[in-house]
């Protein structure tokens, strides 16, 4: 699965780090998620969608 | 408490959890399970001829099963609620690979009893534990989408 999460936070100015701790995650996931080493759960990508004001589906997209 | 008591409490806390994450308990594990394959090398097993009663032995071992299952579901709950999810899905993926390791290094040695050295139960939880931390460090070198 893609996702935008890289572009997003670049756009925010924010470090991963610093999302990290807006999700309460470690910075490791957040850098498995962009690296797409990981797929986050559902309630993650609900809390990310939420962060971003933005839907499921336009941060995470299909193969 | 202070409010700088306090603040240096809450600051060791921190690099105490930073340094008991998953990748250094498993270093810790994989280092534990070499430690035990060597030990295990110098000293033989020994079994008593006279197996005991099936029935209370199996009575025996389905209880201990069914509580030690039961703590074990629980344990890996706690682990999911204090584990972030990337860390959780590593180290039970890691679990995976565990298990599965030691299920074909016991069957290994069954089909080959007669040409390989003996294995011992030590050995075989060593190969678990071993195989475990493999499983975890290759998911994080390589991400759990292989």
């Amino acid at each position: 699965m893609k996702n935008r999460l890289k572009v997003l936070r670049a756009e925010r100015d924010w470090s991963q780090a610093e999302l990290a701790g807006r999700l309460q995650v470690s910075r490791q996931s957040i850098n498995a998620i962009e690296t797409g080493k990981y797929d986050p759960s559902l309630p993650l990508a609900f809390k990310i969608a939420d962060l971003f004001e933005m839907t499921i589906e336009q941060i995470f997209l299909r193969d | 408490m202070s409010a700088l008591e306090k603040k240096t409490h809450q600051g060791l806390w921190r690099r105490i959890c930073k340094w008991l994450k998953p990748d250094w308990i498993f270093l810790f594990l994989l280092a534990a399970s070499v430690l035990l394959l060597v030990l295990s090398g110098t000293k033989t097993e020994v079994r008593s001829f006279e197996p005991p009663p099936l029935s209370p032995k199996l009575a025996l071992l389905i209880g201990a099963m069914i509580a030690m299952s039961a703590i074990a579901t629980f344990g890996a709950k706690l682990d999911r609620k204090h584990l972030d999810d990337y860390m959780f899905q590593m180290v039970a993926n890691g679990a995976v690979i565990g298990i599965v390791t030691t299920l074909f290094v016991n069957m290994l040695w069954e089909i080959g009893s007669n040409i390989l050295p003996p294995i011992t139960n030590d050995d075989l939880i060593a190969v678990m534990i071993g195989s475990w931390s493999l499983g975890y460090f290759f998911y994080r070198w390589r991400g759990l989408n292989i």
